[in-house]
This record gives C-alpha cells, sequence and structure tokens, in this order.
C-alpha cells in the first residue's frame, strides 16, 4: 500500500510539492511555506534578535525561495536547500544594516542536532523563551496523556521517522492500525496544541502596534 | 481500515473527520498518489485542513527538538501576499521551458492554422482574380495586404498602388471617400502602416473574405471595374450592392475592433449571386468573357417574365393549349 509514497516518505511529499510549484501552482508553495516557517524563523533568530525582523527576513527567504525554486533539482532535501537561503538571506539583511554578520555559518547539522541545547546567538527574549517552554510542555504532556500504544505509535514515527511498515512489524499490527493509531495520537496533541495557539496569536495581534 | 479505527466526536463531520485522517497519512507520505492529488488539491482551498497540517508539523517539529520560535500566525498569508505583489507570475523554472514549449505549441498551432486558412484564401480568391480589366496578380496582392479595415488609413494611396487598377477607379472615387473618411476615424491610422512583415499571416487569415471585407475603397474599386467590365444594367442597375457592401463594411470596421472575432456570416463571399457585379466570377460557366455580362444562373430562383419576353414567352402557349 502506497509504496510508491512509503520511501523517505516526508522528502518525498516536499518534492512532489516543489513539482507542483514548478509546474506554475503556486499554492503548493504555501504547503511548504507552512510546513517549515517556523523552523525558518528559528533559523533566522539565530541571526536577528528582533522578533518582527526575523519575521521580514523569513518572508523574504521564502520569497527568493519561491523565485529559485526552479533550480531546485531534488537532488538534496528541500529543506537543506532552504535552509541554505535563509542563511544568505539573513547574513544579506546584516550586512545591508551595517551590522556584522556572525563568523560561521550555522550548519544544518548543528541544526537538526543541537536545536535546542545548544543556543549559538542568545537572541532570544524572555517571552520568546517563555512561548517555546510553554509550548513545548504542552506538546510534552499531551504525548505523555496518550495510550501506551499511541503514544508508541507516534514516537515511532515522529522521533525515530520509521514507516508505516517498519512501526508495524515493531507493533507486531497491522499497517492499517498503525495509521489509525498516529491519527488519533496527532488529534489528541492538536487538541491540547491547537488552544494554545490561538491564546498566544490573539495576544500577539493584541500587542501589535 | 482498521480493527481499532478511531471513535470521533460525535458533532464531528465524517468527512472532514476523514479528510483529516488522509492528511495524517499524507504527511508521513502514506497516502496512495491518487487520494494524495485530491487531497492536495483540497488543501489549497480547505483553510481549517491546511491548519491542521501546519499544527501537525509544529507539534512534530517539537518533539523531534526542532522547534525554536513560532512564526507570526499570518506568516503564510504574509509570503503569498509578497509573492502575489511581486507578480512573481511564475518561477524559473525548468518548468519555464515548458511553459515556452506550450507557448510555442500553441503558436505551432495558430501557425499551422493560418497557413491552411491562407490556402484556402487563396482557392477563394484566385477564382476572382480574372477581372476583365484588373492584373492578374491583383487577388494574390490583395491577400498579401495587411487586414483590410486597417488598411481605410492608406486611401489616398489606393489609386496610387501599382498593384491597383486605377483604370476606373474614377468613376466611383468620391463614392468611396465618405465611408473611407468614416473608417479613417475609427480605425487608428499609425498601426497600419507600422504593421510589421511579421504579422502578415494574421492579416491573411483575415482575408480569405477579399470581396465581402474589404475596405469600401478597394472594393469599390473593384466594383467600378466589374462595373466597367459589365458595362450593362446586369452589372447594378439598382446601386443595392453599394448598401450590401455599407453593411458589409460595418461589419468589417467591427472587425477591426474584435480581431479575433469570429466572421459574421453575412461576411462570406458566397452565395455570389448576392452580388451581382461579381456574376462574371469563375462561379459561372465561362471566364469573364464579353458574353458573362449575363446574369448567373440561380437554379431555385423564380424565372420572373422580363418585360419583352412575356409576349414572346406566352406566344406559343395557345400553340401548346389549342385542342388538337
Amino acid at each position: 500500500m502506497a509504496d510508491a509514497m512509503q520511501k523517505d516518505s516526508p522528502q518525498e511529499l516536499d518534492l512532489e510539492l516543489v513539482r507542483r510549484v514548478q509546474r506554475g501552482d503556486s499554492t503548493a508553495f504555501d504547503l511548504l511555506v507552512r510546513k517549515y516557517q517556523h523552523r525558518i524563523v528559528g533559523l533566522i533568530g539565530r541571526y536577528i534578535a528582533d522578533w518582527s525582523e526575523c519575521q521580514d527576513v523569513a518572508q523574504d527567504t521564502f520569497v527568493r525561495a519561491y523565485r529559485a525554486i526552479g533550480n531546485f533539482r531534488g537532488d538534496a532535501q528541500f529543506y537543506t536547500w532552504l535552509h541554505r537561503i535563509a542563511v544568505n538571506t539573513a547574513k544579506n539583511h546584516l550586512v545591508a544594516n551595517n551590522r556584522r554578520p556572525p563568523l560561521g555559518d550555522i550548519d544544518i547539522a548543528d541544526a537538526e542536532q543541537y536545536d535546542v541545547g545548544i543556543r549559538l546567538r542568545d537572541t532570544d527574549t524572555p517571552e520568546r523563551e517563555a512561548m517555546r517552554e510553554e509550548l513545548e510542555r504542552t506538546v510534552m504532556q499531551a504525548v505523555e496523556a496518550l495510550p501506551e500504544e499511541l503514544r508508541t505509535a507516534i514516537t515511532l514515527r515522529e522521533v525515530d521517522g520509521l514507516s508505516y511498515e517498519e512501526i508495524a512489524q515493531k507493533m507486531q499490527c497491522p499497517i492499517g492500525t498503525v495509521r489509525s493509531r498516529i491519527f488519533r495520537a496527532r488529534e489528541a496533541i492538536d487538541a491540547e496544541l491547537r488552544p494554545l495557539l490561538d491564546v498566544q496569536s490573539a495576544t500577539r495581534e493584541r500587542s501589535r502596534p | 481500515m482498521s480493527q481499532d479505527s478511531s471513535n470521533p466526536d460525535p458533532g464531528t463531520d465524517k468527512l472532514e473527520l476523514h479528510h483529516r485522517q488522509q492528511l495524517s497519512a499524507l504527511v508521513d507520505g502514506a497516502l496512495v498518489p491518487d487520494q494524495a492529488r485530491f487531497l492536495l488539491r483540497r488543501l489549497q482551498h480547505d483553510r481549517e485542513l491546511a491548519g491542521c497540517y501546519e499544527r501537525w508539523q509544529l507539534s512534530g517539529q517539537v518533539l523531534r527538538g526542532q522547534f525554536q520560535c513560532l512564526a507570526a500566525p499570518d506568516f503564510g498569508a504574509r509570503v503569498a501576499a509578497a509573492i502575489q505583489a511581486e507578480a512573481i507570475a511564475e518561477p524559473v523554472v525548468h518548468a519555464a521551458a515548458g511553459g515556452r514549449n506550450a507557448w510555442t505549441r500553441w503558436g505551432g498551432g495558430a501557425a499551422a492554422l493560418a497557413a491552411s486558412v491562407a490556402a484556402v484564401a487563396l482557392l477563394v480568391s484566385r477564382p476572382q482574380a480574372p477581372l476583365p480589366d484588373a492584373p492578374a496578380t491583383a487577388p494574390s496582392v490583395l491577400a498579401a495586404r495587411p487586414a483590410p479595415v486597417d488598411a481605410a488609413p492608406e486611401v489616398p494611396a489606393v489609386a496610387a498602388m501599382p498593384a491597383m487598377p486605377a483604370v476606373p477607379a474614377h468613376v466611383e472615387a468620391p463614392v468611396a471617400a465618405e465611408p473611407a473618411a468614416a473608417l479613417a476615424a475609427v480605425a487608428p491610422a499609425p498601426s497600419v502602416r507600422a504593421r510589421p512583415r511579421s504579422q502578415r499571416p494574421q492579416a491573411v487569415v483575415r482575408e480569405p473574405l477579399p470581396v465581402a471585407t474589404m475596405h469600401p475603397v478597394a472594393r469599390t474599386t473593384i466594383t467600378a471595374t466589374a462595373t466597367a467590365a459589365d458595362a450593362g444594367p446586369a452589372g447594378n442597375p439598382d446601386g443595392r450592392p453599394h448598401t450590401d457592401l455599407a453593411r458589409v463594411a460595418a461589419s468589417a470596421t467591427a472587425d477591426a475592433h474584435e480581431p479575433f472575432a469570429s466572421v459574421p456570416p453575412d461576411a462570406r463571399p458566397w452565395p455570389r449571386a448576392a452580388l451581382p457585379q461579381q456574376a462574371s466570377g469563375a462561379y459561372t460557366a465561362s471566364f469573364g468573357g464579353e458574353s458573362t455580362a449575363t446574369r448567373t444562373f440561380y437554379p431555385f430562383e423564380p424565372r420572373l417574365p422580363a418585360a419583352g419576353e412575356d409576349a414572346s414567352a406566352r406566344a406559343p402557349s395557345p400553340a401548346w393549349d389549342a385542342p388538337r
């Protein structure tokens, strides 16, 4: 079932979306933006302290990526390619504003492996730090509250990156069951996450000048 | 699908639940391609589903420890607006090459269409060539000219054109001046003279109707030629063709505003019986001899007896009716 899309599946979805954008379907790009916006904002936040400025540079990053997406051939992962654009855009922004960019780039491996533990630059405001901690706590609590089989399924999928077939073998259940468990786990996490995001977006709207 | 399928909230729409289940599989790349295609299309307009997709991605990033900072709630909309504002119509793609191919394909099709229509135009217009006083090249010259209506501002140059027979033009030239001036007021002058050679096939496309859609001046010139050749009452006794020509000229003026509009049916060159002055064309049995000044034979038209013919036509009837 779905053999074609099972292998390296999230990247396959990215590639499919990129192909759609390359064919002129600009709305497919919106899904790529929704998927990677938080990671790109977080990455740029390492270069640029100001949150709103960071949002502008992240927006510029995606616009540049859209312009150049025709050159993306799929040799690397889409996020690797996007990461490079984000780093260059952030550094160009700093240079254009007569600010000195950091000497070393934030490597994608560092960005993936040391995101939480090692902060290359301490640019987080207390508000952003508190927001991140609250969000992480909410998600972790929601996962802890899941039934055992749902928690195992979502952890194997999201953290370990196993495919449905591999999870089915590990949990000794049909693939359909894996599929259903992962969906129910996501629904349960989302039920906790959504109110938090709604409150935060409402707070941001109120505090916006 | 599975034995422990989810127990949804009874208030939840089953269709939405089904879409979210599919979305969960799509996020993991475990949706069959056909369903993925439909779901991706749905995601383009279903904001609720797209928000769900975004939050699931976010929760996954949190679980993997990749989350650092939230983007603005309307970040995606801002990016979409920025892309639209910059009028990035299409990304610079190899898909752009596909776009060029598409244009080439369309262009090729248009060129093929233009060529075929031009061929038909030649076939249709060539029989009109042997007008009595006109040079044999006249129809081809007409076909090679730009759009007939756009040629209106060239009115003063018509008599001086070497390809056009200036011989009998003086006969109706004053008549032609008025509609030509009217058309000149409608049609923009510079577009005519500046028309490049590359656009001529398009003019040829509109040219297959050399008689019906021709500019009044040029057509009147031919009319004058035909009239002079006919030189008889069968040519144009009551001037009706001129009113037809005016009507057709009006439609031709409309063509100038809608160059790609389909030609109105009344602008077609047939039936030629509607234009008696053209009756000497190739649709008759003879080709423009002096004897062709007679009216075109039209089998479905009731033959009305002429005044002179009346007596002679009725003369034999007593013989036929006479009792034996």
